[in-house]
C-alpha cells in the first residue's frame, strides 16, 4: 500500500512541475513571438508627425519637409489635408491613389478618421483647424471599427481571468485524477501481489486490463513458489520420516542388547570381569538410546514437525521438578545441585510447551554431568524481569575453551550443515536446547561459568495473563 | 504367583521379557499378535498386560480398548515411538503406564511392581515408619517412639506420609503441595513452610532429633 501512495505523490509532483513548466514556456513564447510587434504600430503618432512637418498655408501653398517625406516613404503611406468647414482636400501627397475622393462630408470624416478610405487604413491628426489623414497600404493595419467595451466588462476582467484559471486548473486536475486513478486501479493489485509474495502467501491477481502481462507473470511466480515450497516440505518430511524410521528400527535390537547385557551384568555365575564388561555394554547402549531419542527430536524440531502444545505454566515448578529428579537419581552424590533462586520467586508463568522446556533444562543439567565424569557442583538459578524469565545453569567443572564456546555458539550442527562431518562436533543435547528455545522465541547464551565451568542462560518471554 | 501377559510381535523381545519376568518370579504367557492376545485374555485371567502397540492384525490400541471394556487390568504399553505427543495420547486412552523402547529390564520390572501394587488394592502398608517415627494410616496417628504427636492436621499427615513412603527421595514443593492439598501449586510457599514448621515444632516437643531436612529452595526430604 505504501508504494501506491508513493506513486500518487510522484504523480502529483510531476503534474505540478509540468503546470509550472507550461506557464513559463507560454510566457517565454508570448514574449518571443510578439517582441517585434508594436502596439498600435505607431500609426497615429506618424500622422501627428507628418502634420507637424507640413509647412505653409492654403494661400501660399503647402510643402512637406524632407523629414515628412521620409516618414511617408518609410510607411509607404499617402497623406491628404482636409479643410475645416468645406471638407475639401487642400493638400495631398504625390502618390495619392486615384480612388481616394477629394471631398468629404462631416459624416464621412467621422468615419474615415477611425477607419478606412477606399479600403486603405487611415489615421488622422489635427493640423490647426484642418484634418490631416494618413493612408497606409491595405495590408498594413487591421482596424476594428466599433471598439466599445462595457465598463464593467473591463473592471471585472481580473476576476474573470481568475475564474478562468481556477476552472482550468480544476479541469486539469480532475482529468489527471480520472486518468491516474484508472492506472492506479490497474497497478494496485499488482503492487499488492508483489508485496505479498515474500510473505509466502498464495497470490492470485486477475489477469485483465492494461497490465495483464504483469499479473500473469506474478501469478506464475507465486504458483512456482508454492510448488517449490511443497517440494521442500516433502523433502523435509521425507528426511524427518527417514530419521524417525531409522531410530524406530534401532530401538528393537537395542532393547535386546540392553536387556541381555543387563541380565549378564546381574548374573552372579559370571566372573567379575565379564560382568563389568556387560555393564559397559549396557551403559553404552543407554548412550545410544539417548542419542536415538535426541536425533529424532532434533530432526523434528529442525523441520517443524514437532507439534508444540502451548499452555501457561509455572516455570519455577517445571525447573524444580527437573532438579529434584536429578537429586533423587544422583545416588552417589557426585553432582550436588544448588538452587540459587530467590525465595520470593515462587511462580513465574510463561506460555509454551512444558514438556519441551523440561527437556531443555534436563539436557543442560545432563550436559554438565556428561562433561564432568569426576563430578561437579551444578547451580540452577531463575530470575525474572519485566518481560522475561531467565534460567541460568552453571557448573564448576572442567568448563570450555573459547574456541569450543565459539563453536557451540555459532557453528551449525552437522545435522543442519551441508559441510563435511569429519570434524567432531558437540552432541545433540545442546542443539536440542537451542531448537527448543528457538521455537519459544527465546534466546540462549553459552558462556564460561564464574567458577570455571560452563554456564548457560536461557531467556524466555513471560506469558501474558 | 502373578500371571502376566506379554503381547509383543517381535519374538526376541517377547522371549527376553519372558525370561526376565520368569526369573523375577512371575508366570508369563506370550502372545505374538493382537488376535492371539484377544484369545488368551478371554481364556485366562491376568494380573497385568505388557502391550506392544505395533502389532500385526488387530492393533495394540484395539487390544487396549478390548481390555478396558472388560475391566481394569493394569496395562503397560511398550512403544518404539518417543514422540512427546504419543505419551499423552497413550495415558488418556487407557494405558496405566508406558515404556519406550529401548528399555532397561530393571525399569520394566520396577514399573510392573508399581502397577501391581496399585492394582492389588491391598491397602498399602498400614504403618509407615522411619527411625522412631511411625505413621498409622488407619488411625491417622503419628508417633515418635510411644509418644503420639498431638493435633496432626490432614495436610501435615499427608506431608509426612509422602516423605515416609519414599524415604530417600527429595520432594519438590510442588510435589508436596499437590499431594497434600490435592490442587495445583501456584507458589503458595508460605502455606507449605508454615505446615512444615508446625510439624517440626510438634516433633521437637517430643525429641531433639531432626526428622525433616530442608533442601534449600527446592523442597524437603527425610533427614538421614
Amino acid at each position: 500500500m505504501k508504494s501506491t501512495f508513493k506513486l500518487i505523490r510522484r504523480f502529483i509532483l510531476i503534474l505540478m512541475l509540468s503546470l509550472i513548466g507550461l506557464v513559463v514556456i507560454n510566457i517565454v513564447l508570448l514574449v518571443g513571438l510578439t517582441y517585434r510587434d508594436k502596439s498600435n504600430a505607431g500609426g497615429w503618432k506618424a500622422a501627428g508627425e507628418v502634420a507637424e512637418q507640413l509647412t505653409g498655408s492654403e494661400a501660399d501653398g503647402f510643402s512637406l519637409t524632407d523629414e515628412g517625406r521620409s516618414i511617408l516613404k518609410e510607411r509607404q503611406a499617402w497623406a491628404i489635408l482636409i479643410e475645416d468647414g468645406t471638407g475639401n482636400v487642400i493638400w495631398n501627397s504625390d502618390d495619392l491613389p486615384k480612388e481616394v475622393p477629394l471631398h468629404y462630408s462631416a459624416a464621412e470624416i467621422s468615419w474615415y478618421t477611425r477607419g478606412y478610405i477606399a479600403d486603405y487604413p487611415t489615421t488622422t491628426a489635427a493640423r490647426g483647424e484642418d484634418l490631416l489623414v494618413l493612408g497606409y497600404p491595405k495590408d498594413r493595419y487591421w482596424k476594428l471599427m466599433y471598439p466599445t467595451w462595457d465598463y464593467h466588462g473591463i473592471v471585472n476582467t481580473p476576476k474573470k481571468v481568475l475564474v478562468f484559471l481556477v476552472v482550468n486548473l480544476l479541469c486539469i486536475i480532475s482529468i489527471y485524477l480520472i486518468a491516474t486513478s484508472g492506472v492506479l486501479r490497474q497497478v494496485k493489485p499488482i503492487v499488492g501481489g508483489i508485496e505479498a509474495l515474500p510473505e509466502g502467501e498464495a497470490v492470485y491477481i486477475r489477469e485483465k486490463g492494461l497490465l495483464s502481462d504483469l499479473a500473469t507473470a506474478i501469478n506464475r511466480v507465486s504458483e512456482r513458489l508454492r510448488i517449490q515450497e511443497r517440494e521442500l516440505q516433502k523433502k523435509e518430511m521425507a528426511r524427518t520420516n527417514w530419521i524417525a524410521g531409522v531410530s524406530h528400527d534401532i530401538r528393537t535390537p537395542l532393547s535386546m542388547v540392553m536387556g541381555y547385557a543387563g541380565q549378564l551384568e546381574e548374573d552372579l555365575s559370571l566372573s567379575e570381569e565379564n560382568r563389568r564388561k556387560a555393564g559397559v555394554i549396557r551403559q553404552q547402549s543407554i548412550r545410544m538410546k539417548n542419542l536415538v531419542n535426541d536425533l529424532n527430536l532434533a530432526s523434528k524440531l529442525e523441520y517443524h514437525m514437532q507439534s508444540i502444545r502451548r499452555e501457561m505454566f509455572n516455570l519455577v515448578a517445571v525447573v524444580r521438578r527437573v532438579v529434584v529428579d536429578f537429586i533423587n537419581a544422583d545416588l552417589e552424590g557426585k553432582y550436588p545441585i544448588e538452587w540459587n533462586t530467590s525465595k520470593d520467586l515462587e511462580a513465574c508463568m510463561i506460555e509454551g510447551d512444558k514438556e519441551l522446556i523440561r527437556r531443555a533444562v534436563n539436557n543442560l543439567i545432563l550436559n554438565a554431568r556428561i562433561h564432568n565424569p569426576k563430578g561437579c557442583r551444578i547451580f540452577v538459578e531463575l530470575k525474572e524481569d519485566e518481560q522475561k524469565a531467565h534460567i541460568y545453569i552453571e557448573d564448576d567443572g572442567v568448563g570450555v575453551t573459547e574456541e569450543k564456546l565459539e563453536e557451540i555458539q555459532n557453528k551449525p550442527h552437522y545435522l543442519m550443515n551441508q559441510g563435511s562431518m569429519n570434524k567432531q562436533r558437540h552432541g545433540l543435547g545442546l542443539l536440542i536446547v537451542k531448537q527448543i528455545v528457538e521455537v519459544h522465541r527465546g534466546s540462549v547464551c553459552f558462556g564460561q561459568g564464574r567458577e570455571g565451568g560452563f554456564r548457560v542462560q536461557i531467556s524466555l518471554e513471560k506469558g501474558r495473563g | 504367583m502373578k500371571n502376566i501377559l506379554i503381547v509383543e510381535d517381535d519374538t526376541n523381545i517377547n522371549n527376553l521379557l519372558k525370561e526376565a519376568l520368569t526369573k523375577s518370579g512371575y508366570s508369563c504367557d506370550q502372545a505374538f499378535s493382537g488376535t492371539e492376545a484377544g484369545l488368551l485374555l478371554k481364556m485366562n485371567a491376568y494380573a497385568l498386560v505388557l502391550l506392544d502397540l505395533m502389532l500385526p492384525g488387530i492393533s495394540g490400541k484395539e487390544v487396549l480398548t478390548q481390555i478396558r471394556e472388560k475391566g481394569s487390568i493394569p496395562v503397560i504399553v511398550l512403544t518404539a515411538k518417543d514422540g512427546l505427543d504419543e505419551k499423552v495420547t497413550l495415558l488418556t486412552s487407557g494405558a496405566d503406564d508406558y515404556i519406550t523402547k529401548p528399555f532397561e529390564i530393571q525399569e520394566v520390572l520396577a514399573r510392573i511392581q508399581v502397577q501391581l501394587r496399585h492394582a492389588s488394592k491391598e491397602p498399602e502398608e498400614h504403618i509407615l515408619s522411619f527411625r522412631d517415627l511411625t505413621l498409622n494410616r488407619d488411625t491417622f496417628q503419628v508417633r515418635i517412639g510411644q509418644e503420639v504427636l498431638p493435633k496432626i492436621t490432614k495436610q501435615e499427615f499427608a506431608i509426612l506420609e509422602l516423605l515416609l513412603k519414599h524415604q530417600k527421595q527429595v520432594f519438590s514443593k510442588e510435589d508436596i503441595f499437590e499431594y497434600a492439598w490435592k490442587e495445583p501449586y501456584m507458589g503458595e510457599t508460605k502455606t507449605l513452610d508454615v505446615h512444615i514448621s508446625n510439624i517440626r515444632k510438634k516433633i521437637k516437643a517430643v525429641t531433639e532429633e531432626e526428622y525433616i531436612e530442608t533442601v534449600w529452595g527446592i523442597g524437603y526430604r527425610l533427614h538421614t
